[in-house]
């Protein structure tokens, strides 16, 4: 293998590689020819070497590509969260109708901006209570302003619920 | 009972370490470039490292600060151990002695077991 010849079988490892180590390695490839030493399995060898290094550095960016998309779903996670601590005093941010079990709270169907929901509606228990006698005692539609918390529970804003 | 079978993985994993090791304990003994490790490691272990088989060993060692690297004399850049790489190379050894006295040990046993009964036990086990 002629100096031209190493450095082709060179081209098999990564740029950044070649630049930091490839003059070392043309070198010793170069030492082993003045020494005629060197052999038809080293050909195999340095094949085999840079595409293990071309590998570990697919892996490598991998891992990075996957803990910094981690990460930020992380702190992303963490800003709803904190976003929803500070929030403790509810206010409208969305309108929609639900109708729901006054006994219970669960949701049992949903129409307009309502978000994710969750199945149960919580909130002051007289605000659930249906007021009048119309419809099933148990299942009366109210339209709600609610606000949507961190922990996933919609809290229905004291004073502005209107039923339908 | 059998000892765990060494998969392909261990198997890649030795021969990693192998050469890792084989150019720490050459430089333990002074820095040196690529061919001057090449023929030390063929002088004291009797293995012969390919080019590439050497550089990888070289830039895993360098990444993980177990050498580091000197002024370059044209292209040919020596090596040297470091501290880490020294305490590394001390762990290793210490773990091979190990592993050394205990094969020894063993294999006295089995032939002496094997000179007090003319029949070998390792014939005994069906498929």
């Amino acid at each position: 293998m002629k100096g031209s010849a190493s450095k082709r079988w060179l081209g098999v490892f990564p740029p950044a590689w070649r630049k930091r180590y490839g003059d070392e390695l043309a070198a010793l490839v170069e030492d082993l020819e003045h020494d005629d030493d060197l052999r038809a399995l080293d050909r195999l060898d340095i094949l085999r070497a840079g595409l293990q290094t071309r590998a570990r550095g697919r892996r490598r960016r991998a891992t990075v590509l996957a803990t910094a998309g981690a990460a930020t779903l992380a702190s992303t996670l963490g800003a709803l969260t904190l976003a929803g601590v500070l929030s403790s005093t509810p206010s409208p941010s969305s309108r929609c109708t639900v109708e729901i079990n006054a006994k219970t709270g669960k949701v049992l169907w949903e129409r307009g901006d309502c978000g994710a929901l969750p199945q149960r509606v919580s909130g002051p228990s007289t605000l659930l209570r249906p007021r009048s006698s119309q419809g099933s005692p148990s299942h009366t539609i109210y339209l709600l302003p609610v606000v949507h918390a961190a922990h996933g529970s919609v809290h229905v804003v004291p004073g502005s619920q209107t039923k339908s | 009972m059998n000892p765990p079978s060494a998969g392909p993985e261990s198997t890649a994993h030795e021969t990693l370490s192998g050469a890792l090791l084989l150019v720490l304990t050459s430089l333990a003994a002074g820095p040196k470039h690529g061919h001057s490790l090449m023929k030390d490691i063929s002088a004291f272990a009797h293995v012969r490292l390919g080019p590439g088989t050497l550089y990888g060993a070289i830039t895993r060692l360098e990444e993980r600060g177990l050498i580091a690297a000197l002024p370059a004399d044209d292209r040919r850049r020596p090596y040297e151990i470091t501290g880490q790489g020294e305490a590394v190379l001390e762990a290793s050894v210490a773990e091979l002695g190990r592993v050394v006295t205990a094969g020894k040990s063993r294999l006295r046993s089995l032939r002496g077991a094997r000179g007090a009964s003319p029949q070998p036990a390792l014939h005994g086990g069906g498929a």
